[in-house]
């Protein structure tokens, strides 16, 4: 039987940030995630990696919280940020108070801005109305919510921690009121199985509330649905936000080629099943066309939600999703239900994974008796870059293809540069819009690395494969021959994998019901729903 | 007449698809003077241009017709397609699954499980997308699923490729057409497969421009029957579809617009006077009495009405139900929301009776045509 001292449930930023900083602490951990690590909340945010811009106005103390963090997540992960920078923009039609509050709240809490004028502004941001008032600058970034957690995951591993993906818990054996251990199924292979430690700690975010139930306790959360859409260019080369009160559809991201509209907020029964209407996207395409008019030309590419797992304990349950704190709550069972060893954390943003990882950590440090101070705000979450692979790589790809590769893979970028001098065909660019190489595909799906993937969509997290305009319908096919060839996936797993990875594709472009992504859908679908007759029920 | 072609026909064709390429033949058939205006080639061209007539009752007007003129169409055109109305064929896809249809060209049309024992699916070495033995283990089973006993063996042979190039279906097509080393080069390296199977399933890649003449030799050099599998695009028999039937619609007289998007319909007081081309300086006009419009599925902006649907006659009306010009088909994918696999059988239905209509044999034609 499997034996830890820590058992972390959910693999999002928050549960991933935990791993690490307990393996900093030398403190054994396993992370169990019910799907692929970054699935929930994570995986289905902005990518924005807040200044506090945001909150300044209504809630001073988040504001400060993602100032701190926006500096440290700089320092420890480079490579997961873009410091594209932010404008706060004022229409013609905004609150001119609130600007100017705006202004006073981010001098007090001490966020660094310039004003900036509208002939200014659109200098910077051509893509802006002509007509603005005027613009602040903040600190905003963007960040690859993927990478980000990989590499927390990545780091923690290279220390000794473990994590499994695809494992479901689905009890928490709890013995004289005291955590002994957890049992889980792997979802893959349908194996029941079972690991003794001295505590859990819940990090599901929208499945906490599921998760607490398991100890039979009570863990109130709010989902929050936000849907966001992708489109096909970066429209700006900055965060764009409103300023005005924080509303639906006010921030702009742009994110490596793409950039990222949202969000809504709707409350919603859970995290799962959740759908998004054509009029939820013109609604989020109107109002985005207010702050950026080029978004009614642009294509879009797909749509996503997520949920934020938004903490609200009764007193507060009447408010909407906005009006809850932002901030997180970390719940001590012990003390609360006299639970001993289970501890939830819930809320919170991503911008503050590491923050929310530190005052977990802070608290079951404590209880473990261990007396080593967190250290995740200075030690960089992976070696800084090999140089001298990068210029091998140079010399056997193009400057974009390894620029890219590099980013995604740091040091291990020396595994794709031998694997291709051996192999000269592995420089095939298998994904056009991301520039993934065969060498790289390979290397996510092989036993080489710490996280391999398990499925096409994972692959997708790893190396962003599929997340151009062609939305998986030719790389997702090589994907999954390249899956079968490495004897990952027999032939009949191969084809219910690819069937699996398209739907999930086609259902994030399906609500789109305009422009020359429709085209897309139509040509993958030709391609391989009817042409090819894909889905056996229609037909052999 | 003078020499000098005048830019006025008698019908003007938009779109390249299954729908126009017919409706043109169609119209030149009756000795009209045909313009075909397309930005590109039709959709079809991403897959191979298989027709499916399963959910059409057989019995609608001049479908058999229609069908007959197309078999006719592509065997001039050198890539016939085999098949009727009532025929269901089973075709191998990349997916390793079997597509129905009802009619196939003939470089596709012996892929079918029943008119085989032994096959090989024959990978090339570097030809990344198209992986051999997937593609045979995924067939065998469907093909034990449909009650056939055919069995798959998957096979990989290597051509040569031209220093410093990545092997691409582009490039053996195009070299299948201009070097007859290399059609020599792979009869050789198919050979020894020959030998063992009564079937040769390879990608697609027998030349872009390649009629029967080229694609039988092949098959009688090696003494066993080929089926050509398109690949992910650019899909080589697609293309091959399209090439034969732009050079046998040249050859009886249909002249060709290509690679100019349409900027404008010129419709006047009910009545379509041409189309304004988006040419390089500035836009070419064309006019003509009749315009089929075959524009595929998203082109309704064309038309001057922002809602519209079509009569059972082919002509477009506004939300009112009045017709736009009276002188406008339209053919193929504008019609309706059609899933691709009833979606080249009503382009050719469609595309054969707006074509005849442009000739004024339209009437008995056109009735409830739309099946």
């Amino acid at each position: 039987m499997e034996r830890t001292q820590v058992v972390i449930i959910g693999g999002g930023a928050t549960g991933a940030g935990i791993l690490w900083d307990l393996s900093l602490r030398q403190i054994p951990a396993v992370l169990l995630e019910q799907k692929d690590l970054a699935n929930g909340a994570t995986g289905r945010c902005h990518g924005l990696l807040h200044s506090g811009g945001r909150y300044a106005v209504k809630d001073a103390e988040a504001a400060k919280e993602c100032l701190e963090e926006n500096k440290i997540i700089k320092h420890i992960a480079p490579h997961c940020v873009e410091a594209t920078g932010g404008l706060f923009v004022k229409c013609h039609q905004d609150d001119p108070k609130f600007f100017d509050q705006w202004f006073d709240s981010c001098k007090h809490i001490g966020i660094s801005t310039k004003r900036l004028s509208a002939d200014e502004a659109l200098e910077l941001e051509p893509n802006l109305p002509p007509d603005i008032v005027g613009a602040f600058t903040c600190p905003d970034a963007h960040v690859d919510v993927f990478q980000l957690t990989l590499s927390n995951i990545e780091s923690a591993v290279a220390r000794g921690a473990k994590f499994k993906t695809y494992c479901q818990v689905n009890a928490i054996d709890i013995d004289h009121g005291k955590v002994k251990g957890v049992r889980y199924r792997d979802t893959l292979t349908g194996e029941q199985d079972y690991i003794s430690c001295d505590m859990v700690i819940n990090a599901a975010g929208g499945w906490a509330e599921k998760v607490a139930q398991m100890a039979g306790v009570e863990v109130p959360v709010r989902c929050d649905k936000g849907t966001l859409l992708v489109l096909n260019h970066r429209l700006s080369s900055r965060v764009i936000n409103r300023c005005r009160k924080p509303g639906d559809a006010d921030i702009l991201v742009p994110a490596g080629p793409v950039c990222i509209l949202g969000t809504s907020s709707i409350t919603v029964p859970g995290p799962e099943g959740l759908t998004v209407s054509p009029e939820e996207i013109q609604y989020l395409l109107r109002l985005g066309t207010e702050l950026v008019p080029a978004l009614a030309e642009a294509r879009v590419l797909r749509s996503f939600s997520g949920v934020r797992p938004l903490y609200a304990p009764k007193s507060v349950s009447g408010a909407g999703g906005r009006e809850i704190s932002r901030g997180f709550a970390l719940l001590d069972h012990e003390s609360i239900e006299n639970v001993k060893g289970f501890v939830s954390i819930v809320g919170g943003k991503l911008t503050t994974y590491r923050l929310m990882a530190k005052a977990v950590c802070d608290l079951v440090s404590k209880k473990l008796g261990v007396h080593e101070p967190c250290s995740t705000h200075e030690v960089l979450l992976r070696p800084r870059r090999d140089k001298a692979a990068f210029q091998t790589a140079l010399l056997l790809l193009a400057r974009p293809v390894a620029e890219k590769a590099e980013r995604r893979l740091g040091a291990n970028l020396v595994k794709i540069v031998k694997a291709i001098k051996e192999r000269p065909e592995l420089a095939e660019v298998v994904c056009e819009c991301e520039q993934v190489t065969r060498a790289e595909l390979e290397y996510v799906l092989g036993d080489e690395t710490l996280i391999p993937a398990k499925t096409i969509t994972d692959v997708g997290r790893r190396t962003r494969l599929g997340f151009g305009p062609c939305q998986g319908t030719f790389c997702g096919y090589r994907a999954m021959l390249a899956g079968f060839q490495m004897q990952r996936w027999s032939a009949a797993e191969a084809c219910a994998q690819f069937e699996q990875y398209l739907d999930e594709r086609w259902k994030g472009q399906s609500w789109i019901n305009q422009g020359k992504q429709v085209e897309q859908l139509y040509l993958s679908r030709d391609l391989f729903g009817v042409s090819y007759n894909f889905h056996e029920e229609e037909g052999r | 007449m003078s020499n000098v072609a005048s830019n006025h026909f008698d019908v003007i064709i938009a779109g390249a698809g299954v729908a126009g390429l017919t409706s043109a033949a169609a119209a030149a058939s009756r000795g009209l003077r045909v313009a075909l205006v397309s930005s590109g080639p039709g959709t079809f061209v991403f897959g191979a241009g298989c027709v499916e007539i399963q959910n059409m009752n057989s019995k609608t007007p001049s479908l058999a017709e229609a069908i007959a003129f197309f078999c006719k169409l592509t065997d001039l055109a050198g890539c016939g397609f085999y098949g009727a109305i009532d025929e269901h064929r089973y075709i191998p896809t990349i997916l390793g699954s079997f597509q129905a249809v009802s009619l196939a060209p003939f470089y596709m049309w012996n892929g079918d499980p029943s008119a085989s024992n032994e096959v090989a699916v024959v990978g090339i070495k570097g030809l990344s997308s198209f992986n051999s033995q997937f593609i045979a283990e995924r067939l065998a089973t469907h093909a034990s699923d449909l009650g056939q006993s055919a069995a798959y063996v998957a096979k990989e042979i290597a051509l040569s490729v031209e220093p410093g190039a990545i092997p691409g279906t582009l490039r053996f097509g195009h070299r299948y057409d201009r070097e007859p080393r290399f059609r020599e080069e792979l009869r050789n390296a198919l050979k020894p497969i020959a030998s063992n199977v009564d079937l040769i399933a390879l990608p697609g890649i027998l030349g872009l421009k390649s009629g029967r003449k080229e694609i039988e030799w092949l098959e009688r050099e090696l003494g066993c029957m080929i089926c050509e599998i398109p690949t992910l695009p650019p899909s080589i028999p697609g293309l091959r579809l399209f090439n034969r039937l732009e050079v046998h619609l040249r050859k009886i007289g249909v002249e060709f617009f290509l690679g100019f998007p349409i900027q404008q319909l010129l419709i006047k007081e009910g009545r379509c006077k041409g189309v304004l081309l988006e040419t390089p300086g500035r836009p070419q006009k064309i006019t003509s009495e009749t315009l089929i419009l075959a524009t595929g599925q998203f082109s309704g902006k064309l038309l001057p009405t922002p809602s519209f649907s079509f009569t059972t006659d082919l002509r477009p009306v506004d939300s009112t139900g009045a017709v736009i010009a009276d002188n406008i088909f339209a053919a193929g994918a504008i019609l309706q929301n059609t899933p691709a696999h009833a979606g080249n059988a009503i382009a050719i239905l469609t595309g054969y009776v707006c074509g005849m209509a442009a000739a004024g044999v339209g009437a008995q034609y056109a009735q409830g045509s739309q099946g």
